[in-house]
């Protein structure tokens, strides 16, 4: 509202800051010099409304009614009059001289909005209205000189003051008993009538007060707020049918019945058929792009630097010992160095995000998609946070936290590592060329597809069965689309590529230097090697899935501490003789049905370590080994299941 | 006009304010501030989206305020 801007404005550095006694909230008081007056101004704590909902409401209405300061300067938003009006319906019902401040004219002007404010001023019972623009010390001498003006002739002022009587409100003739019940009975600063309106507002602290200060009369009051229950509802209602006439007769907005280009883009982006097909085609494009564009560049990378990087620092180091050589060329360069070949994906892919949420269009497909999900029977607040699940899957599951509903919030937890992360996608996209060739996009859709359609099915059987069809009204506010901003969309980019890359230089390293001793150890040979010897141990469950190299299943089983290592480990195990194309190498040891078996499941695999530990901490170990089982169950029998199908369809 | 909009969300459905200002004949500035009274009153809670302590710890964090730097206001009703 720029309340606090308006009285810093006036009061400069005679301002005494303390708290409210025996509150916490702040104080702020003042002193202003202006034509010889010497005038005490009180910051009164921002409030919408005089009912007891805060503590901050409370302390403003008890200051008005027990201090009945000589006059009250309310501030209101011009370019959201309709948010501020409800605060001046309440005031202007209590005996102290009013002026109002229309602050941010310039905000209204430029969005369009024309505001008499002499209308105003009429239809407030002349009670002053001045514009103002408090950031730039515009209108406030003019303000003052209205509150100087009002609390020099409070009776005339209060005379002349509009006030909105009770046959403005239904009910009238309740309020008029209550209000002759406690006549009398209460402290003197209370005005009965507005007592009697605050009860029937179902005000907690009037409530009590009435309870305590009249006890004789409260039997009779309260079996008549009893017989109108929701009196609240009519009165808040009638206040708002005031503003509306109020802003209609003050406010015009010539833009009004123009059809704008969000309006129109609207239409489509909006609605709940064409709205889905355009969001489904921009994830197409998205993926698109993104492949299209990253992929040349990925392999780039990985045949003209990374590898060559690998093999001269192998020669460089031809005199060193064995575990330094290979330690560097083959666990730390050829492993982790070749995750660093992801940053193509990811800028592409941050970079049309950054795009679309900077324009405006993800909140367009927030809205979309959470009338699909609401078809599905999830929470209205479960949206958001399964949407944060495509950039990182542990702000997903802590952001569960706004689900008040425990069994909503264990549902979303339990559903949020299904949707697809950065980390997963980037994998994909990275052997998909390799595997599917043409095909590659498609698959790499299908596959994210397939993710939301088993997140889906358990949406709806979850609904079915446990919240019965249950459902609860959602109300979405959209904003206009914006111009993008191509420094905002650059530092989006900028931020996710230096996380990603501190990750790589962090976890994924780790792993791969890990790998790479289980890998050499003991005796250089990897055949020989710990990790050969455990590989070897899961090789009948790699077997029922087409593969046949015991290398992809460790290597899916170290991207439980971060998806990116399915790659490094995959990097360091394929060794650099053979890596010339490591996704061409992977692909030689997989049919066609075990390759897309096997990123089915590393799509649908148990999350990340940080994952795990983020779903243990908001739900529970009980929860957190289901979640794992679950995952467990549903990945491998989908694997086996698009292996084993298309193997026998002849699929080859 | 507060009740008539209660009546609206009763419906359990998933609104966009327009839609609302448009079935009521008013403002969507209008819905807008009687949607903040319902939920001042508990009759709507409002949706965060922003991700804030809870980011903590996530490498990809950042990555995320794609989501939540997305501008829009979401209220759902409460229970009640």
């Amino acid at each position: 509202m720029g309340k606090s801007t308006v009285f810093n404005m006036l009061t400069g550095l005679n301002q005494h800051v303390g708290n409210w006694p025996g509150k916490t909230i702040e104080q702020k008081t003042g002193v202003v010099n202006y034509k010889g007056y010497k005038i005490d101004l009180v910051d009164l704590p921002g409030t919408y409304s005089l009912t007891a909902n805060s503590l901050e409401e409370r302390i403003a209405r008890n200051y008005l009614l027990k201090n009945r300061p000589d006059a009250v300067i309310i501030i209101l938003n011009a370019a959201t009059l309709e948010h501020s009006l409800y605060l001046l319906t309440e005031l202007i019902n209590l005996p102290i001289p009013i002026v109002v401040g229309l602050n941010m004219m310039d905000v209204a002007k430029q969005q369009g909005f024309q505001i008499e404010e002499n209308v105003l001023s009429a239809a407030l019972g002349d009670t002053p209205v001045i514009p103002i623009v408090a950031s730039h010390n515009q209108g406030l001498n003019k303000l003052l000189d209205a509150a100087i003006e009002v609390s020099q002739h409070p009776n005339q002022t209060l005379s002349q003051k509009y006030r909105i009587t009770p046959s403005d409100y239904p009910h009238q003739e309740i309020q008029k008993q209550i209000t002759s019940k406690i006549q009398g009975k209460l402290p003197a600063i209370y005005p009965a009538d507005w007592i009697a309106l605050k009860l029937l507002e179902g005000d907690s602290e009037i409530t009590s007060m009435v309870k305590e200060s009249a006890p004789e009369t409260w039997k009779s009051i309260e079996m008549l707020l009893i017989d109108h229950e929701d009196t609240f509802l009519d009165i808040a209602g009638s206040r708002y049918a005031w503003i509306e006439r109020l802003v209609r007769a003050a406010m015009t907005n010539p833009r009004k019945g123009t059809i704008s280009l969000t309006d129109r883009l609207d239409k489509i982006a909006t609605h709940p058929f064409a709205g889905l097909l355009l969001l489904i085609g921009i994830s197409g494009a998205v993926f698109w792009l993104t492949y299209t564009l990253a992929n040349p560049i990925v392999y780039w990378l990985g045949n003209s630097i990374i590898s060559p990087l690998a093999l001269w620092s192998k020669s460089a180091l031809g005199n060193a010992p064995f575990w330094l050589q290979g330690l560097i060329s083959d666990g730390i360069i050829n492993g982790a160095g070749m995750v660093l070949t992801f940053l193509p994906i990811l800028f592409f892919f941050f970079a049309a995000m950054g795009f679309l949420e900077d324009i405006g269009y993800l909140t367009r497909a927030a809205y979309v998609m959470d009338r699909f999900m609401h078809w599905m029977g999830l929470h209205g607040r479960s949206f958001m946070p399964l949407f944060l699940g495509f950039g990182c899957n542990v702000p997903s599951i802590m952001g569960t936290r706004i689900i008040e509903d425990r069994r909503a919030r264990i549902l979303t937890i339990m559903l949020s590592p299904l949707v697809p992360c950065t980390g997963r996608i980037a994998v994909i996209t990275f052997l998909a060329p390799a595997f599917f060739g043409k095909s590659a996009l498609i698959a790499v859709w299908g596959l994210v597809s397939l993710n939301l359609v088993i997140l889906a099915s358990l949406g709806i059987l979850t609904n079915k069965f446990i919240y019965k069809g249950k459902r609860t009204a959602f109300i979405m506010e959209i904003p206009l689309y914006h111009v993008p901003n191509p420094r905002t969309i650059g530092l989006f980019i900028w931020n996710n590529l230096v996380e990603f890359t501190k990750r790589a230089g962090t976890i994924i390293l780790l792993v791969a230097i890990v790998m790479w001793w289980l890998s050499n150890y003991p005796g250089g040979n990897i055949e020989n090697s710990i990790l050969a010897q455990f590989g070897h141990q899961l090789a009948p469950l790699g077997h029922c899935l087409g593969w046949q190299d015991w290398r992809i299943t460790i290597a899916l089983l170290t991207s439980f501490l971060a998806k990116e290592n399915t790659i490094s480990t995959l990097s360091v195990l394929y060794k650099i003789e053979e890596s010339g194309n490591l996704a061409a190498n992977i692909a030689s040891s997989l049919t066609m049905p075990s390759r897309l078996g096997f990123l089915a499941i590393q799509m649908l695999f148990i999350p990340c370590a940080a994952t795990v530990a983020a779903i243990r901490k908001e739900a529970g170990t009980k929860w957190m080994v289901i979640n794992i089982l679950l995952l467990l169950f549903i990945s491998f029998s989908a694997g086996a299941i698009i292996y084993w199908g298309l193997t026998l369809l002849g699929v080859k | 006009m507060l009740k008539q909009l209660l009546t609206i969300l009763q419906d359990e459905t998933i609104y966009q304010v327009e839609d609302i200002a448009n079935k009521l004949g008013t403002s969507t500035a209008m819905v807008v501030a009687m949607l903040g009274m319902l939920t001042r009153q508990g009759y709507l809670g409002e949706v965060e989206q922003a991700c804030t302590s809870a980011c903590k710890g996530c490498a990809l964090a950042k990555q995320c305020k794609v989501a939540s730097r997305t501008d829009a206001h979401i209220w759902v009703m409460n229970a009640r």
